[in-house]
């Protein structure tokens, strides 16, 4: 059976994650001596004190999950109980608080921790689901490599248009130069091609060329009206060559589009984590300020 | 001036195109107004001056330069046999051919672009919405908002005035729950300093009994353990803010903690009799049994007193009632021998006991309400309207005295009692009708009697212990004992008989007899009260289908105990 972060070491964590549950379990249904399941029981502050230590925890493996010189365990092993004690804050958690909300900052902590955690299972799904997509996007490649790859195909698409005609030239070189990658979040999420090359008539104006698709129709039917054959040979691997680039260029901006996939759930579930810190100094300091 | 521009079509020198210019100056660029064009150079241009066949000057605009060994220059000169960059192209000076002036060969470099497209560079700026950014704000923003700014508040009145007008987070953002219903009053609001005066301390009982003023004591004065519950805070019994909402604690931990081992608290009883028992919950092996609340009558300076006491429970040596009151439940429940004076029907319980409004207790049994529509203290049978006072011995004989003087000393009373007939009544003393002597002597001697017969065999003594002393002092001779009727058998218990007058199946008399077996009781001194038994028949704790009961059920919170009342 394939190790994943879930199975990881035959579902230790899982297991550990079970049996604190049980006791959570056990701590709650023995409240109701001296008031009502809440916080303030005896129960209540254990199960508080340790949903606060698992919270800590949690946002300790999640820095742990990136630092990769530490020795202190292993990344899947970290990354499992991760997952797994992070699942079971939902219920220590609600035990805690005995599923009492209000308009209150108590609640304000617990409702940070359900986005918290909820968007943890998102990226849960992210990291089990997208890294065979990109596997099967990149198909034994890397970024890196199509990158490099496309750096060389165009210095000599570059050197090729130089034996072509003038108008020919200057759309081959238009077409290169308005080729990018994107930078930015959003359009790297819409992996939008905003490629552009100039009208064979109004050099000045730029138009689509999505896909390298008006490049390639205008080289494919420059081709029969070529005036040497050097020109006819050097349209033939320009042809070629931009047709690569479309493949590239698609390949690589999936790539990107999942990578921001992951930035923008990391923009979202780290800040808010940060946010659920802030309510839980808050939620435990205001406790005791009005004891 | 005559240049030759040699270009080469394909990037190497096979095939190349001759441009030749009559130009005093020539001007390379991208754009299409200079004499040769490339299209692949940056804005500006290139112009070159010749001095010589072999040097000439050159000069750059824009963001041209040229560059040879690494050397850039946007103005200098350029020698024949060289090699100079322009952008991507190659420049070089080589010998005019006979008719030109300076001739130039110009080629894509073959030279690697040592400055990469950067088309494909993915930049990473900070910006705003970076994770560390954002993460930094959220941080700030819940800390202020919901810390500083809320305790800002809580210390300065001022500050909460405006923070109730804005939309931003109060101390009241703090609050673990709802106010129980009693606290939401206009002079608390929404004002949590009412009560947590000061920060990181409990709420003080001061501030409880600010608006609790007249509130009675919780505990008694005399309980053993006064000193040890003085110690506690209103707030470890009452919890506000829970849901609940349950501002009372009633489980059974607020009383067991102590009374489990309740010696710690009270120390060793000097009469184990009256040692107070452990307690931790109600069932046969987790409570004593039950101790009755009696009273006991005693003579002290010649004052008759009344001594509560509570015996420990004995199955073999039953309690016995001291009221000194004579009264047989058995007799009055038999419908051959007592009826209703209304109904004629026999008597049910709640004739004589009638439930007070706090439900447990009962009304007091007093003769004039309960016993005399029966019990008539009438005395002479030739005035049988006229009855003794009850309640007081020596009006009731002084008026026995003068009834009979009177009857005696007035001629026309005398005669007129002398000529009724009245026939005996079994059991009942038969005046004289007449007398020989003075009517005082008369009188006297027939109060006497009338007052032997009442004290010593029907009258005061069916229903009174009367003590005889031997003296011939109509007012001294008989003392009636008082008599003190319980009405708090279980003084240290409360109890609800109405929640417990609805048994599926039997009437009010059946339920109230099941308790309190008196059918058969003979005496006044049985008492009928029920033990722990009866009533852990329903109310077992940990058993199957048991209404449990918490102590405070059944017992109020370390408050005097009630008094028992006539």
């Amino acid at each position: 059976m394939h190790q994943s972060l879930l199975n990881y070491k035959k579902f230790r964590y899982l297991k550990l994650t079970l049996i604190i549950v049980i006791i959570s379990l056990v701590l709650y249904l023995t409240q109701g001596g001296d008031q009502p399941a809440n916080g303030g029981t005896v129960q209540g502050y254990i199960l508080g004190i340790f949903s606060a230590f698992l919270i800590l925890l949690l946002t300790y493996l999640g820095i742990r999950k990136r630092s990769y010189s530490s020795s202190v365990g292993s990344v899947q092993g970290w990354a499992s109980a991760h997952v797994f004690l992070g699942s079971s804050l939902l219920l220590i958690a609600s035990l805690h608080a005995a599923f009492q909300v209000g308009w209150n900052v108590h609640t304000l902590a617990y409702v940070l921790m359900l986005i918290v955690i909820f968007s943890g299972f998102y990226g849960l799904f992210s990291y089990l689901h997208y890294p065979r997509v990109l596997s099967i996007n990149n198909a034994g490649g890397s970024q890196e490599d199509w990158i490099k790859e496309l750096y060389e195909i165009d210095e000599k698409a570059k050197d090729l248009s130089g034996s072509c005609r003038s108008n020919i030239r200057l759309i081959v070189l238009s077409a290169l130069q308005n080729t990018q990658l994107e930078s930015k979040l959003i359009p790297q999420l819409r992996a939008k091609d905003s490629s552009k090359v100039i009208q064979q008539t109004d050099k000045k104006n730029l138009v689509s060329n999505k896909n390298q698709e008006r490049v390639i129709d205008i080289l494919a039917d420059a081709i029969p009206n070529s005036l040497k054959q050097a020109e006819a040979d050097a349209l033939n691997q320009m042809l070629s060559i931009f047709s690569r680039r479309q493949r590239l260029l698609k390949i690589i901006r999936r790539n990107l589009q999942i990578k921001a996939y992951y930035k923008v759930w990391l923009l979202f579930h780290i800040p808010v984590t940060i946010a659920l810190l802030a309510a839980l100094i808050v939620h435990i300091i205001v406790v005791f300020i009005y004891w | 001036m005559f240049f030759l521009v040699r270009k080469s079509v394909l990037g190497s020198s096979d095939e190349f195109q001759d441009l030749d210019f009559d130009v005093n100056e020539l001007t390379i660029g991208s754009n299409e107004s200079n004499a040769v064009v490339l299209d692949e150079l940056a804005d500006g241009n290139l112009t070159i001056k010749v001095l010589n066949e072999t040097d000439a000057k050159f000069t750059c605009t824009g963001s041209l330069f040229v560059s040879i060994n690494d050397k850039k220059g946007k103005s200098g000169k350029i020698r024949k046999g060289h090699v100079y960059q322009l952008g991507v192209y190659d420049i070089e000076v080589i010998s005019s051919p006979t008719g030109f002036d300076f001739a130039l060969n110009i080629s894509r470099s073959k030279r690697k672009s040592t400055i990469k497209n950067k088309n494909y560079e993915i930049k990473t700026s900070k910006k705003l919405f970076s994770i560390r950014t954002l993460s930094y704000i959220t941080f700030i923003a819940i800390i202020l908002f919901f810390l500083v700014i809320p305790f800002m508040g809580s210390q300065n009145k001022d500050i909460q005035t405006k923070l109730t007008q804005l939309p931003i987070p109060s101390d009241n953002s703090w609050s673990s729950g709802p106010l129980a219903m009693a606290h939401r009053i206009p002079e608390i609001g929404d004002k949590c300093n009412i009560c947590h005066v000061k920060p990181f301390e409990k709420v003080q009982d001061e501030q409880c009994l600010t608006c609790h003023r007249n509130l009675d004591d919780h505990i008694a004065n005399n309980h053993p353990a006064v000193e040890e519950l003085s110690q506690f805070l209103c707030e470890n019994c009452h919890k506000e803010h829970n849901e609940p909402l349950q501002l009372t604690r009633t489980d059974d931990k607020l009383c067991v903690d102590c009374h489990k081992k309740i010696k710690d608290f009270v120390g060793e009883s000097p009469d184990s009799n009256q040692a107070v028992q452990n307690v931790t919950g109600f069932n046969s092996d987790n409570h004593p049994p039950f101790r009755l609340s009696l009273i006991e009558p005693y003579v002290e300076n010649g004052n008759y007193e009344w001594l509560q006491k509570r015996p420990a429970f004995d199955p073999n040596n039953p309690s016995k009632e001291n009221s000194n009151l004579k009264f047989t439940h058995e007799v009055h429940l038999d419908d051959d021998k007592v009826q209703n004076d209304d109904t004629g029907e026999a008597l049910v319980c709640k004739d004589c006991h009638q439930l007070k409004d706090d439900g447990e207790h009962f009304e007091p049994i007093t003769m004039d309400k309960d016993c005399r529509s029966c019990h008539k203290l009438t005395f002479d049978v030739f005035n049988p309207d006229l009855e003794l006072q009850h309640g007081n011995l020596r009006t009731a004989t002084v008026m026995l005295q003068a009834h009979y003087i009177r009857e005696f000393t007035d001629p026309n009373l005398r005669a007129k009692r002398a000529k009724k007939k009245i026939r005996r009544i079994p059991g009942k003393h038969f005046n004289e009708a007449t007398c020989q002597g003075t009517g005082l002597d008369c009188g006297r001697q027939e109060a006497f009697k009338e007052a032997e017969f009442q004290f010593t065999k029907s009258g005061c003594i069916t229903c009174h212990e009367v003590a005889e002393r031997d003296t011939s002092d109509i007012l001294s001779k008989w003392f009636v004992k008082p008599i003190k009727i319980n009405n708090d058998w279980y003084a240290k218990a409360t109890y609800d008989h109405v929640s417990h007058l609805s048994v599926k199946g039997q009437n009010e008399e059946q339920i109230c007899l099941s308790c309190h077996n008196v059918e058969q009781s003979n005496h006044s001194e049985d008492i009928a009260m029920p033990q722990r038994n009866k009533c852990l028949e329903c109310h077992q704790q940990d058993a199957k289908n048991s209404v449990e009961l918490s102590c405070i059920r059944c017992h109020a919170f370390h408050f005097e105990d009630n008094d028992a009342e006539n």
